[in-house]
């Protein structure tokens, strides 16, 4: 299978369970080339067990893994996978453990060199390669993980916390290169507890809680069908503002918070937000933002996932 | 099978890369070099702890009977300094002894009894034995002559030899012992290291997490067969080299070990002793290597590999020591052998050890050989279930009924 074909990965209600212990209930979502996945949730929810039953290492109970319809069969599409716990080998030098892991994957000895080289000179550790793994820095070993989820040219990308202890320049350098991926048609399955990847990265998020998913869909759908009746207004003279305000008495404001930087307004509906832009208009020149309060993928993370798993 | 090759090939790279391997290698092929090489510059005297016997050494004679007796015993021991003087007690011969003055003592009450008195006793000490061949010549050839006989009568008789000759139709049972014992060393100290090495290398792999890339980049089947083939054919060039080594030592110093007993018995092997040595050696080593291999997949850490792998190891010790002690007692065609050398887990040391001291025939050793085989095919089967179920598995190391449970689950 080349990179060029859109693929379309479907979980179909995948179910597992590890003896009594039911691990997945129930899984159904769909992934395509050139767009990353979001999968989230809480430790323990079954994320591991899902990147799992989708790589082959073991079945499902019941339900399927397809790849364009078929059933997938991991002989003939290469999954690059980084897993969360980082695993090489440390005593090991690093091109002599690339190698044999895409040689493993099927990948001939020359190719798997030339890919190497190419990753580790984008990733600026190519004067590393013949040192062994342990000794270098762990922002460095993380990136060599990288190379080594990506040496295979795999056509489904699945990172799980590919961020984790990265500096800001590493960090950029990483998504920079997720970027990329992303863009040259890779499937991307994309698992982290830091939302502001996520929101970077994923058009579209689920969340697995108990082992079920309990929701999913486009990060802006999301957000969007959230109540949008609380306002924040950004200004240096916070005090004239909310006097105004305040004094008025308006009906269709329900409350009135701020704090040094802005005023957060909870209107009745929001479909006053054109009465609340009218009244304050003739301080205009005092206000430097008015928009409407999204709720942020972290509160919208909390507020799906708290209290169980 | 690509994948396995790849893995195999990874495996027995890691081998000729670790520096204890190849150094232990080096080490032992040394100590060849040296032993073979020993007699070239001693002028053919091989390596024996010295004794210490050039030594002069003292000896008190107290004889309370008949005087030629101290003087047979004079001639006899000519490189002792002796000292004779009856009129001193036992008492005093213990001290001078203890005190130095003398290595030994004897003191003789009668003709047929005395008393040895030595500081320590060696091991290789014959003195003694010596003095008791002399007393009871003298005592015949005094006892005869009393009944008449001439003192050529009694030298004829007392000097009279017999001469035999052991014709051996079948096997040389000391040679073989030798053999089997010799071999059996070498399978059990490959076995218990290479078969450890095989549970350490998973576990380590599973401890450094390079597990979770393993199995989702190959097939659990293709990686533990891998290593455990890897492993042993590893292992097998280890001994191989170690083998063609002291043959190459041994040629080129051939003159100077002509008549080195030991040396001919490694010469006297016979080649279908050999093919029964590598044929057992690969089946034993392939059983509990794989067996190793499922126990270590389910270590989280590498201190685990020791308590996982014990009861597989204790199996195979036990087997060694039932094998050996029938051995030395010379009851290798005892029934419970014979049972044993059928039974996979043993039948490659006690139908080896059958083979060796020649009361197996060949067709007893195929039938052992083609049940190993079998068994060998279903165990490693079962470790390969047992593995891709340990190499998920982190926390502490499972009980047994836990792994029952978990197999009886993943069918």
């Amino acid at each position: 299978m080349t990179g060029d074909e859109c693929m379309i990965l479907t979980i179909n209600n995948v179910t597992k369970n590890f003896g009594d212990k039911s691990v997945l209930k129930g899984i159904s979502f769909s992934a395509e080339s050139g767009k990353a996945v979001g999968v989230l949730g809480r430790n323990g929810a079954g994320k591991t067990t899902l990147i799992r039953i989708i790589m082959n290492v073991f079945g499902a109970d019941s339900g399927s893994v397809t790849l364009d319809g078929n059933p997938i069969n991991t002989k003939n599409v290469r999954i690059g996978y980084l897993p969360e716990e980082r695993g090489l080998y440390p005593k090991k030098k690093i091109m002599e453990q690339l190698v044999y892991f895409a040689e493993l994957q099927n990948v001939d000895k020359k190719v798997a060199m030339q890919n190497a080289e190419t990753l580790l000179r984008r990733l600026d550790i190519e004067e590393y390669k013949n040192r062994r793994l342990d000794t270098l820095s762990k922002g460095n070993q993380q990136k060599v993980q990288l190379v080594a989820t990506l040496i295979a040219n795999p056509d489904i990308i699945i990172l799980d916390e590919p961020f984790s202890g990265l500096d800001p320049v590493n960090a950029s350098l990483l998504k920079d290169l997720v970027k990329d991926l992303i863009r040259n048609g890779k499937l991307v399955l994309f698992s982290s507890h830091q939302m502001n990847y996520i929101e970077e990265f994923c058009d579209e998020i689920l969340i697995l809680n108990g082992g079920k998913i309990v929701l999913s869909g486009g990060i802006k759908e999301i957000k969007r069908g959230y109540a949008r009746n609380i306002i924040e207004i950004k200004t240096d003279d916070i005090k004239t503002i909310t006097d105004f305000l305040n004094n008025g008495n308006f009906d269709f404001i329900k409350r009135i918070t701020c704090d040094n930087e802005k005023i957060t307004i909870t209107l009745i509906d929001d479909s006053y937000k054109d009465k609340l832009m009218e009244t304050i208009s003739q301080f205009g020149n005092l206000i430097d933002g008015f928009s409407v309060k999204e709720p942020t993928l972290n509160e919208i993370f909390v507020s799906f996932t708290e209290g169980q798993i | 099978m690509k994948q396995f090759f790849t893995v195999f090939k990874f495996e027995f790279k890691n081998f000729l890369k670790n520096k204890i391997f190849v150094g232990l290698t080096i080490a032992v092929a040394l100590v060849i070099t040296l032993v073979t090489f020993f007699p070239r510059f001693t002028g053919g005297k091989d390596i024996s702890i010295n004794l210490g016997e050039e030594t002069v050494k003292s000896l008190l004679i107290i004889n309370k009977t008949d005087e030629s007796l101290t003087d047979a015993i004079k001639s006899t021991l000519a490189d002792f300094e002796i000292t004779v003087d009856n009129q001193q007690s036992f008492e005093n011969a213990k001290e001078s002894v203890a005190n130095g003055d003398y290595k030994i003592a004897i003191v003789i009450d009668s003709p047929l009894e005395y008393k040895y008195i030595v500081d320590n006793l060696g091991l290789y000490d014959t003195t003694s034995y010596i003095i008791n061949e002399v007393m009871l010549s003298s005592y015949k050839a005094n006892y005869l002559a009393n009944a008449g006989l001439s003192a050529e009568e009694i030298n004829k008789f007392t000097n009279a030899f017999v001469t035999g000759e052991s014709v051996i139709v079948g096997q040389d049972q000391t040679q073989s012992f030798f053999h089997a014992y010799l071999l059996m060393m070498v399978l059990y100290v490959a076995v218990l290291v290479y078969g450890q090495l095989v549970a350490q290398s998973v576990a380590t792999e599973k401890s450094s997490r390079a597990m979770e890339l393993l199995i989702t980049s190959a097939d659990p089947k293709n990686l533990i067969f891998g290593k455990v083939i890897g492993t042993g054919v590893a292992g097998l060039a280890q001994i191989a080299v170690l083998l063609i080594w002291g043959v190459i030592c041994v040629v080129i110093n051939k003159d100077y070990l002509m008549g080195n007993e030991v040396l001919s018995m490694f010469t006297n092997i016979s080649p279908s002793l050999v093919i029964y040595t590598i044929v057992f050696f690969v089946l034993g080593f392939g059983l509990y290597a794989f067996l190793n291999g499922a126990m270590g997949s389910m270590a989280s850490k590498l201190e685990d590999v020791g308590t996982l792998t014990m009861p597989v190891m204790f199996t195979f010790i036990i087997g060694f020591v039932i094998t050996i002690s029938f051995m030395s007692a010379d009851k290798i065609d005892n029934i419970i052998i014979k049972i044993l050398s059928y039974v996979p887990f043993t039948s490659p040391m006690a139908m080896f050890a059958r083979i060796c001291m020649g009361t197996a025939s060949h067709f007893e050793a195929l039938i052992s050989i083609i049940i190993l085989i079998i068994s060998i095919f279903f165990l490693g089967r079962l470790a390969v279930t047992i593995y891709r179920i340990g190499i998920l598995m982190y926390g502490k190391p499972p009980k047994f009924n836990e792994i029952i449970r978990a197999l009886k689950n993943n069918k």
